[in-house]
């Protein structure tokens, strides 16, 4: 903590304070910037894996790769299910549909980190909408015509909301994505049932994951585009008077 | 539900406010402060902000609470659009609300200048044209003919 002026509010300990703000904050926009990006790849490759079997349960399915035998026989309960699995794809995808088996731990997880990080984008998007709110009325003063080097931290603010509100909508789509799937009984012999019907479902919600993935993309690529903005900003306080 | 027309209507409408921002832009650029200039930037920025407010209020009715897990994917897909149209224009209200005061400061400042008024101009346009985006690039033109048709 920093003692020597924290009670004290004049103009020069306000500018520190921002100076403090931006150096901090321009380096955590570029952990940020890579973070989401991160983010949106790892939700599209998730969607993916959901479109190979979400496409494969629309087809007909490929003739078995061994003869018939008993699925009942409890001996063969891991036995994988060819008109589930397409047997190419699985290496791939992680996916295995089970005779024997409920529905498979890997949709499993991912319904689990759906909701995990679809709850945890909606509520930190909304917590940064309004932080940057707060923001734009405190750090208007800066939006001065004796100040013009402090102007580009504007354009930083604006877009920080845009992209708070992009990052809450991301959340808001693997969620959506996640109602899809709660909505297909991965059981094999209910999705043999209603196969069809099924892989609609998984592309339904592999799509909604490529919107939440798209969202991430554009925001990570709107955070790079900052760092210059945030260089000028820093110029500006190493002489504030500057025109 | 979101039709094509609906992504037509507000694409139409965002884009007559791209281009009032564009000309406020020019306007703002070759102005000088404190003159009768500063009174018709103050005005048609504020008509700008009205009729975006009006447009943002219009998109998230349409919206219906925003993204759902229905099945007909054309309807999804629009609705993600005028969802997503939305984002952008709360920034866009949060700078044009300024401008008024903006070009007071201005007009008081020695020497008086109009160049701080183009940091909420500007970014109210990168804003609007923000929100137009995602609506044009979900027009499906097959759509677009049923719904003239």
């Amino acid at each position: 903590m920093q003692s020597d002026n924290r009670t004290v509010s004049t103009p020069q300990a306000d500018l520190n304070g921002r100076h403090n703000i931006a150096w901090y904050h321009r380096e955590h926009m570029r952990f940020n910037a890579n973070l989401i990006l991160e983010m949106g790849v790892d939700i599209g490759r998730e969607a993916n894996r959901l479109k190979v079997f979400g496409n494969y349960w629309q087809r007909e399915p490929e003739t078995p790769y061994t003869p018939p035998f008993d699925t009942s026989d409890r001996r063969f309960s891991a036995a994988g299910c060819p008109d589930l699995n397409p047997l190419a794809a699985v290496a791939g995808a992680g996916i295995l549909f089970m005779e024997g088996g409920g529905e498979p731990e890997e949709i499993r997880l991912l319904k689990s980190k759906l909701k995990f990080e679809g709850d945890r984008f909606v509520n930190k998007g909304q917590w940064l909408v309004n932080i940057m709110h707060l923001t734009w009325k405190a750090d208007l003063p800066l939006l001065d015509p004796a100040t013009p080097g402090a102007w580009p931290w504007a354009s930083v603010v604006s877009l920080t909301l845009r992209g708070a509100k992009q990052r809450r909508m991301a959340g808001t789509m693997m969620l959506v994505a996640l109602d899809h799937l709660e909505q297909v009984d991965f059981t094999p012999a209910a999705l043999r049932e209603n196969r069809a019907e099924a892989g609609k479902r998984l592309l339904a919600a592999a799509w909604a994951m490529d919107e939440a993935s798209r969202l991430f993309a554009e925001n990570a690529a709107s955070l790079t585009h900052d760092d210059p903005y945030m260089h000028d900003y820093l110029d500006f306080f190493a002489n504030p008077t500057a025109r | 539900m979101t039709s094509t027309s609906d992504l037509r209507k507000y694409s139409k409408e965002l884009t007559a406010q791209l281009l009032q921002l564009d000309a406020l832009l020019d306007l703002v650029s070759g102005s000088t402060a404190g003159t009768d200039d500063s009174q018709v930037i103050a005005t048609r920025s504020r008509a700008i902000r009205d009729s975006l407010i009006q447009i943002q209020k219009n998109l998230v009715e349409v919206a219906d609470g925003g993204p759902k897990a229905i099945v007909d994917q054309e309807a999804a897909f629009r609705t993600v659009a005028i969802s997503e149209a939305e984002l952008p224009l709360e920034s866009a209200l949060m700078v044009l609300e300024e401008v008024p005061q903006l070009l007071e400061k201005a007009a008081k400042a020695q020497p008086p200048s109009n160049a701080v008024v183009l940091v909420p101009v500007n970014l109210a346009y990168r804003h609007c044209l923000e929100a137009l985006m995602p609506l044009v690039a979900a027009v499906d033109p097959r759509q677009l003919h049923r719904a003239e048709a």
